[in-house]
C-alpha cells in the first residue's frame, strides 16, 4: 500500500475562528491575523483532517460527496494547501509526506472528466476589500480600521500603519 | 457648470446605492433592477458605506452577481461574516470582564443591529459600544483595562445623554438579555435602540447608508407591541426628528411603515432632506474617512481640502444647532454648527496637534472621543471614552 494511503493528518483547532458558508468555508487565524476562504473541496478535505481518516479515505469521501475523480493527488493538492496556511496541527503533515502531485496534471485530468477543475481544492487569502481599494498610504481613521496595514501613514510622515501582535488592533506608528 | 454637473453626479451615484440597498435586509430580498455597469460604479460607495456584504446579499442570487464590481462584495461578505465571528467572542469576554468588576453593561449598535439582520455578517463593526451608568464608569475602565487583546477596542459610553431619556433606570428597566455564545448581553429595548439609531443617524448627518438600513431593519423588526407612545416620548423636537429618520428609511430604502404610529403622525419630508443624504451617499471622499483636521494643518495645501469636507451637511447641521427639519433654508444652520465646530476646534487645537490626535473631535456626549485611552497610547488598554455631559 502507497505510504501516503495511510496518512491521518489532523486539523488545527486552536486560535480560529471558523464560519461554514453553504459552499465555502471561512477561517480567521487569529494567531496570524490572517483570513482564509477554502472552497468546498478544500472544506471537506479540512473537515475530514480528524487524525484518524487516511488520505484513502478522504479521496473516496470526495468522489461519493462532488462527485470527483477518486484520486489521492486531489486530497494532497488539498493538504498541502492547507498546510501552507497554517491550517493543519503541527507534526500531522509535515512537508516530507507530501503526495507526489502535479496540479497540471489534476487540471488536465478533470477537465477530461467533465470540466471538474472547479472543484479542485482552492484556498483564497481573504483581505478587506476597503483595504485593496486603498492607494499608496492611508490616514489615521482608516489605519484604525486596520485598513492598509503596512502603507505609510499620510496624517504621520515617516510612520506606517502597524497591527499589535497580540490585540490585533492598528495605529500609525 | 461644470461643479453643477458634477455635483448632480454625486447625486445620481447616491440614488444608485440606495436602489441597490432597497429592502437588501429582507429574507429573500427583492430582485435588484440595475446594470452591471451601475453595480461596478457604485462598488467602491458600497464599501465605503459599510454595505458591501448587504449588496452582496441582494445579487447574490441573480446575474449580477457576476458583473465585475460583484467580486469586491462577495469578498466583503466573507470578510464581514469572519469578523462577526471575532467580535462576538469579543463582545461576551468584554461583558464578562465588566461583570466580574459588578458593572452591568448596555451593548449599543453594532451586534445589537446586525443580529436583526437575516445574517449578522451583513451588518459589519469594529468597534464595540458599550454603556455603563456613570457611577459605574471608572470601574469599568479598570475592567477592561490590559484586555484589548481579548475584547477588542471598547467605546465606553458614560451613561446614555444622547438617548435624550430622563432615567437610565427605565431604560435598563425595558432593556433584553440576548444569549451570545452562552453569555447574555444587555441591549437597548426594542423602542430605545430604534431611537437611539435614528438619533445617531441624523447627528452625523446620515452619512453612512448602512445606518438608515439598520434603522429599517429595527422597523420591520418591531414585535406586535412596540410601544409607540415610549419611542417618540419627550420633547416635540427630538420626536420630529426620530419621526423624520423613519419616513427617510421608507421613502429612500422602502422600509415599511404601514399600520405604524410613525405612518400616521408622518408629513412629508422637506424637499432638500433626501438630495442631502444622497449626495452623502455618493460622494468619493467624507472628512470621517480623511485625515484629521489637526494633522491637516500640518500641510497647508491640505487645508482647503479639509476645511471642505468639514463644511457641515445640513442635516448634521440641523440637529448639532437643535433645529428642526422644514423646509427653512438650511444655510443659517450650517453657518451655526460650523461656528460652533471652529469654536470648539480652536479650543482644543493646540493639545490635538501635540497628541497627533487619530479621531474626528466634534463637541458634546455626540462626539466621537480623543486619543484619551485609545490603544494609541501604546499599552494595548484599548477604550475610549464618550462623556456623560448632555448634548445641546
Amino acid at each position: 500500500m502507497d505510504p501516503a494511503s495511510t496518512l491521518m493528518p489532523a486539523a488545527r483547532t486552536d486560535e480560529l475562528v471558523v464560519e461554514e458558508l453553504p459552499d465555502e468555508t471561512l477561517v480567521y487565524d487569529l494567531k496570524r491575523h490572517k483570513a482564509h476562504c477554502l472552497n468546498r473541496t478544500s472544506s471537506l478535505v479540512w473537515q475530514h483532517c480528524d487524525g484518524q481518516t487516511t488520505t484513502a479515505q478522504m479521496a473516496e469521501m470526495l468522489e461519493e460527496k462532488l462527485g470527483l475523480p477518486r484520486d489521492e493527488q486531489i486530497v494532497g493538492l488539498a493538504l498541502d494547501r492547507l498546510r501552507r496556511a497554517k491550517l493543519l496541527a503541527d507534526g500531522t503533515y509535515a512537508p516530507g509526506d507530501e503526495m507526489s502531485y502535479s496540479r497540471r496534471e489534476l487540471v488536465r485530468k478533470l477537465a477530461v472528466v467533465g470540466g471538474l477543475t472547479m472543484l479542485l481544492p482552492v484556498i483564497t487569502s481573504l483581505r478587506s476589500p476597503l483595504a485593496a481599494q486603498t492607494g499608496s498610504s492611508v490616514t489615521d481613521a482608516q489605519c484604525k480600521q486596520c485598513i492598509g496595514v503596512g502603507l505609510p501613514c499620510s496624517d504621520r510622515p515617516g510612520k506606517s500603519c502597524i497591527q499589535h501582535p497580540q490585540s490585533g488592533n492598528c495605529r500609525c506608528g | 457648470m461644470r461643479a453643477a454637473a458634477r455635483g448632480k453626479g454625486v447625486e445620481d451615484d447616491g440614488r444608485l446605492v440606495a436602489a441597490a440597498l432597497a429592502g437588501a435586509w429582507r429574507s429573500p430580498p427583492m430582485p435588484l433592477a440595475l446594470s452591471p455597469t451601475d453595480i461596478a460604479s457604485i462598488t467602491p460607495l458600497l464599501l465605503r458605506a459599510g454595505s458591501g456584504a448587504l449588496a452582496w446579499w441582494r445579487i447574490r442570487h441573480s446575474d449580477l452577481k457576476d458583473a465585475a464590481g460583484a467580486r469586491p462584495l462577495r469578498d466583503t461578505y466573507r470578510y464581514d461574516t469572519l469578523q462577526a465571528g471575532i467580535h462576538e467572542r469579543h463582545i461576551t469576554q468584554a461583558v464578562d470582564a465588566l461583570r466580574s468588576f459588578g458593572v452591568d453593561p448596555l451593548l449599543l449598535k453594532g451586534w445589537a443591529a446586525a443580529r436583526l439582520y437575516p445574517e449578522r455578517g451583513l451588518r459589519p463593526y469594529g468597534d464595540i459600544d458599550l454603556c455603563v451608568r456613570p457611577e459605574q464608569y471608572e470601574a469599568a475602565v479598570a475592567a477592561l483595562a490590559g484586555r484589548a487583546a481579548e475584547t477588542g477596542v471598547v467605546d465606553l459610553h458614560e451613561g446614555l445623554p444622547d438617548l435624550y431619556r430622563p432615567s437610565l433606570d427605565e431604560v435598563y428597566d425595558r432593556s433584553w438579555l440576548c444569549p451570545l455564545l452562552g453569555v447574555g448581553v444587555r441591549t437597548l429595548g426594542f423602542e430605545d435602540h430604534l431611537r437611539y439609531m435614528c438619533l445617531h443617524l441624523l447627528r452625523h448627518g446620515a452619512y453612512r447608508a448602512i445606518w438608515l438600513c439598520d434603522i429599517a431593519v429595527a422597523l420591520e423588526s418591531a414585535p406586535r407591541d412596540f410601544d409607540w407612545e415610549y419611542l417618540l416620548r419627550g420633547e416635540q423636537r427630538q420626536s420630529g426628528w426620530i419621526i423624520c429618520a423613519l419616513v427617510l428609511a421608507h421613502d429612500l430604502l422602502g422600509a415599511r411603515l404601514d399600520g405604524t404610529a410613525a405612518a400616521e403622525s408622518a408629513k412629508s419630508l422637506p424637499r432638500w432632506l433626501v438630495p442631502a443624504v444622497v449626495k452623502q451617499w455618493g460622494a468619493r471622499e467624507h472628512y470621517m474617512a480623511s485625515s484629521t483636521m489637526a494633522a491637516s494643518l500640518r500641510s497647508p495645501r491640505s487645508i482647503l481640502k479639509a476645511l471642505r469636507l468639514r463644511w457641515p451637511n445640513p442635516v448634521q447641521a440641523t440637529v448639532g444647532v437643535g433645529g428642526r427639519f422644514s423646509e427653512f433654508p438650511r444655510f443659517p444652520f450650517q453657518l451655526g454648527e460650523c461656528l460652533l465646530r471652529t469654536a470648539h476646534f480652536v479650543t482644543q487645537a493646540p493639545r490635538l496637534i501635540r497628541q497627533q490626535s487619530v479621531g474626528p473631535v466634534g463637541r458634546g456626549a455626540h462626539a466621537p472621543v480623543t486619543a484619551r485611552g485609545h490603544v494609541d497610547s501604546g499599552d494595548a488598554t484599548g477604550t475610549r471614552r464618550h462623556p456623560s455631559s448632555p448634548p445641546r
